[in-house]
Formats: structure tokens, C-alpha cells, sequence
């Protein structure tokens, strides 16, 4: 497939779709334009070599760390926390947003407190986490829970609201109880938004474990961070920091497929 | 079996009350086919809100075979103007979602029975003509066939009654006329008794066996015609009839009765005719 030589002006029209091609094409040069970008600064002759390290230290640096014992155990440690965390919040986050979207009463008491509570800075919350938890799992689980659980509720409260009253009003005429219209209406109409709102939240949580993991932790990918700067291991880093952006941007990738998977039915620009 | 006494609906607002319709009484007999017909804003559409039970009346009641309606239930199916098909249910599982509902379910049926209700849903499927796109999603109909699975799931529980609010109002002419005989060839199945919102003098008197016609806001019933023709008679050529015609005529004049600007507009009519708007001279266009 080509393109018109008169075509590509028509590419920056407003909302003209793009070739497949183009895309993945564009989505490349992005990733090798950062690549270029390090390799220019690394190539300056004002550059410490500990500050922007050449690429074979930090391949060489990959290959050290991934064959050692405490990648993966860090990488566990970091799953596991965030997991958990944002289990707890999505157990708890969706029937609380589902009521506040259902009922005005829940909203008038709730929405206010909540919209608060969610703008209290997640680090902010450590000291008090680490009184009333400790500096065990649980404070780290605690934490990306309370980073979570206010965010996710209020966009699944949205998310209900968003659900059209006209099917709301359907399900009544063809006999639904309260309880049916919750379950088989408000959540079946938006549960594609709800998994939406799950996937920007866990893109939240890996953030907040990895703050966490910095101030108290024996393992994780964020205490390890850490060390490698307690070392000046500027490699190791850079080794790290790739290993989060891939997890962050795999687990997107598959939140965005399952959402796509199930829920075939929802407008595409829903998503 | 249907009856509104004295019923009124006032919605509250901060400047001044908007007095919807009414007071409206009306007399329903079983297996009746009536049009609700009216200028837009006149409260037929509210009044058919009420009769579901999805509004509250300001004054009056509804009853249904005596009883007083307080709320929405199932033996008042609706179809509405917009599409209310659940999106993530399959055109087939449309047509089932009141037979999964516990206020639907019989405890004391025997499977057979149940059986025979999925039976039904099936066959009114078949009977709208929806057989190939049973297992589609509602995105990928369009927007007549919406409607007619909107038709099948209210029919599904055999209501007493069944609304419909302006149904065929966002369909193209073709379509519409298409529904229109789909109606009476189900009316003439199923006789359930109809109430039909429309606007549309000409849909009012071709599917209906009577036409309540609705005045302006606040919005009064202004005529009670019976439709004289027989559900045989209903096809395409009875709306070129004479006698269909002379009916047609008789509600357009009432209609226009009740359009607010009418006397404002002869008026603008006569001055023009007396006043000529003078054409610019021909050597201006080039």
C-alpha cells in the first residue's frame, strides 16, 4: 500500500485516520528518535560516562542483573504488591462507585469526602501508613490501595452515571427490581468503562509501589532503584527504569486488548 | 380496562410552573389500538410516561383493570423514541431479558412453561423478521430493526398494554411505512391493546382504531375519533382512499387549530401580499 504524493498533506487534516503501516511505522521512529537522542548526548564531548553510560554498559549492565537473583525476586515483590493493592481497591472500589452512581443520596454523602480525600498527595499518606501499618508488606499494600481505591471509585460512580436512563427506564417497564437494574443495567452498561478505569489506575499503582519500595523495602524494583544510586551504578539503573516502562506498558497493552476482547459491543470510541 | 381520571401534569421549575396537560380522562377498552396525536409539547409523551409508571402525576390517577398504577411493571410493555436496546446483549437475548427478571418468573410453572416463554421470544423474533441477525449486537442493526426487537422484548411478557412513544419518529419514510404494517399485521396477532404517541396525522389514522387528539400546551383532549376501517382494509392504498383522505383532512384542520404562530403568520402573509419585498434592479447581477 502506498500513499499519493499529494496524500501526505491530507495526513494532518483533523481526525483523518492513518494506515496501519504509518502507525506502527510512526510508533518506531518515536522509540529510535529516543534512542538517537541518548546516543548524541552520550557522544558529547562534556559527558561523564557516569552520568549518560554508552549502550553496551547498560546491555552488558542487563545482562549481569537479569541472570542474578534479584531481578526476579524484585520483580515479584513489585507484581505482588501492586496486585494486591489494587485487587483490594477494585474489590471494594466497584460496588462503592456503583452505589454512588446509582443513588443520589450515597453521592450527596460520599462524592464530596471522597473528591477530597482523592487529592491528598499518595506520598503525602507514608508517615501515616508507616504508624499505623508499619514498614511490612501490609503498609506498601495499604498504601497502593489508598492511592487507588478513592480514584477508581469516583470514575466508576461516572462511569454509571454514563449509563443512558433510557435503558434504565427499559428495564423498568419490562419489570426489573432495583437490585436487577444495578446488576443487569448500571454494572453490565458500564463495565467496559470500569475496566478502563482499572487499567489507568494500575499504571497509578506501579508508581506508587515504586515510591514505597524507596523509603522502606528489602526488595522490589523500586528499592533497588534506589541502591544502584547509593552506588552511583548509572547502568543498572537505566537497566531498571526500561524494566518499568515495559511492565507499565505491557500490562496497558493487555488491559486494552481484554477490553476489546470482551466487550466487542461497546462503541469503538468508547475505548 | 385502562382508564386516566382527571389526570394533570404541572413540572415545577424556579420562574413560573410548566403546565404540562391535562386535566385528562380517557376510557380504554380491551384490545383497542389508540393514537395519541398532537403538537409537540403538548403532553402526549408525558401522559404515556405517567401510564408507565416511569412520572408521577401532579393530580388524577391511572388505572389498569381497576388497579392503581404507583410504578413501573411489566405488564405495561414500552417502546421509546430512542433506541433502549442494551447494547451488550445479542438481538436474542434482547428479546429474553424480562424472562430472566425474578418479578417475571413463576416458581409454580412447569419447565414446559418456561420452555414455551423462550419459545415465544423466539417466535416473535421470527415473526419481526429478525431470524438472521438473532445472534447480532445491537450496533450492528439499524435503526428500524432496533425498533422492531425493541417491539419483540415488550411483547415478549404479553403486557396488558403496550405504550409507544413516537417509536418510527427517527426512522426515513420507507422504513416507517414498513413498521407501520408491521403494527397492524401484529395488532391483528396479538391484540394487545395499544397506546401509540405520534405526531404524524397520517400514521395516527393508519394504524390506530381511534385517534385522541391532544390541543396545544397545556395540552387537553381536543377530539375522539374512531377510525372506521377494518384491520383487512390497512394497506399502502388506503392512504390514497377518499374516505381516509376526508378523515386526514378533518384532523389536519384541527391540528392547525392549535399552531400558536397561525394567526400571526396570515397576518405576515397578507401584509406581504399587499407589500411586495421590491426585487433588486436586474443590472446589479452580472
Amino acid at each position: 500500500m502506498s500513499l499519493q504524493p499529494n496524500a501526505w498533506s491530507h495526513l494532518l487534516a483533523v481526525r483523518t485516520p492513518l494506515p496501519r503501516w504509518l502507525h506502527v511505522g510512526l510508533a518506531c521512529l518515536g522509540f529510535a528518535g529516543c534512542v538517537g537522542l541518548y546516543l548524541w548526548a552520550g557522544a558529547r564531548p562534556d559527558n561523564n560516562p557516569t552520568f549518560i553510560p554508552p549502550i553496551e554498559r547498560i546491555a552488558t549492565a542487563a545482562q549481569t542483573i537479569l541472570s542474578g537473583p534479584d531481578f526476579w525476586s524484585d520483580v515479584r515483590a513489585s507484581f505482588g504488591r501492586v496486585t494486591a493493592g489494587l485487587l483490594l481497591a477494585v474489590l471494594f472500589a466497584v460496588p462503592f462507585g456503583l452505589w454512588i452512581g446509582a443513588f443520589r443520596p450515597i453521592e450527596a454523602l460520599t462524592q464530596p469526602v471522597v473528591e477530597f480525600l482523592r487529592y491528598v498527595p499518595v506520598p503525602a499518606l507514608i508517615p501515616i501508613v508507616m504508624i499505623f501499618f508499619g514498614i511490612g508488606e501490609g503498609a506498601k499494600i495499604a498504601l497502593i490501595f489508598l492511592g487507588t481505591f478513592f480514584q477508581l471509585a469516583l470514575m466508576v460512580a461516572e462511569e454509571v452515571r454514563r449509563v443512558p436512563n433510557d435503558l434504565v427506564h427499559a428495564a423498568q417497564t419490562l419489570g426489573a427490581s432495583r437490585g436487577e437494574i444495578l446488576s443487569l443495567v448500571l454494572f453490565r452498561g458500564a463495565l467496559p468503562g470500569i475496566l478502563d478505569a482499572v487499567r489507568l489506575c494500575n499504571g497509578w499503582a506501579w508508581s506508587y509501589v515504586v515510591v514505597a519500595e524507596m523509603i522502606a523495602a528489602t526488595e522490589g524494583l523500586g528499592f533497588r532503584v534506589l541502591r544502584f544510586y547509593r552506588f552511583i551504578q548509572t547502568p543498572n539503573i537505566f537497566v531498571y527504569l526500561l524494566v518499568l516502562g515495559l511492565i507499565g506498558l505491557a500490562l496497558d497493552q493487555l488491559f486494552r486488548a481484554c477490553n476489546a476482547r470482551l466487550f466487542r459491543w461497546a462503541d469503538a470510541t468508547r475505548r | 380496562m385502562l382508564s386516566l381520571h382527571q389526570l394533570e401534569k404541572t413540572f415545577p421549575a424556579r420562574a413560573a410552573a410548566v403546565h404540562a396537560f391535562g386535566p385528562v380522562s380517557l376510557d380504554v377498552a380491551e384490545g383497542e389500538f389508540i393514537s395519541l396525536l398532537g403538537p409537540s409539547g403538548c403532553g402526549k409523551s408525558t401522559a404515556l410516561y405517567i401510564i408507565a409508571g416511569l412520572e408521577h402525576a401532579s393530580r388524577g390517577e391511572v388505572r389498569i383493570d381497576g388497579q392503581a398504577v404507583t410504578g413501573p411493571g411489566p405488564e405495561r410493555g414500552m417502546v421509546f423514541q430512542n433506541y433502549t436496546l442494551f447494547p451488550w446483549l445479542t438481538v436474542r437475548e434482547n428479546t429474553r431479558f424480562s424472562l430472566q427478571l425474578a418479578r417475571n418468573a413463576d416458581y409454580t410453572a412447569s419447565p414446559a412453561a418456561i420452555l414455551s416463554r423462550h419459545a415465544r421470544a423466539d417466535h416473535l423474533i421470527e415473526l419481526l423478521g429478525l431470524e438472521a441477525f438473532a445472534h447480532h449486537h445491537p450496533r450492528a442493526l439499524s435503526g428500524g430493526m432496533k425498533q422492531r426487537v425493541a417491539i419483540a422484548r415488550a411483547l415478549v411478557n404479553r403486557p396488558r398494554l403496550l405504550l409507544m412513544d413516537e417509536p418510527f419518529g427517527a426512522l426515513d419514510a420507507q422504513t416507517r411505512e414498513e413498521l407501520q404494517d408491521l403494527m397492524i399485521l401484529l395488532h391483528r396477532y396479538e391484540r394487545t391493546t395499544t397506546l401509540f404517541v405520534t405526531h404524524d396525522i397520517e400514521e395516527a389514522l393508519f394504524v390506530s382504531s381511534r385517534v385522541v387528539v391532544f390541543s396545544k400546551r397545556p395540552g387537553r383532549i381536543i377530539a375522539d375519533i374512531p377510525v372506521p376501517f377494518s384491520s383487512a382494509d390497512r394497506t399502502p392504498a388506503l392512504k390514497l382512499e377518499p374516505a381516509f383522505i376526508e378523515l386526514k383532512r378533518e384532523l389536519a384542520g384541527l391540528l392547525r387549530h392549535e399552531r400558536a404562530d397561525d394567526a400571526r403568520r396570515q397576518e405576515l402573509l397578507h401584509r406581504l401580499v399587499a407589500h411586495p419585498t421590491p426585487r433588486p434592479p436586474a443590472s446589479l447581477s452580472l
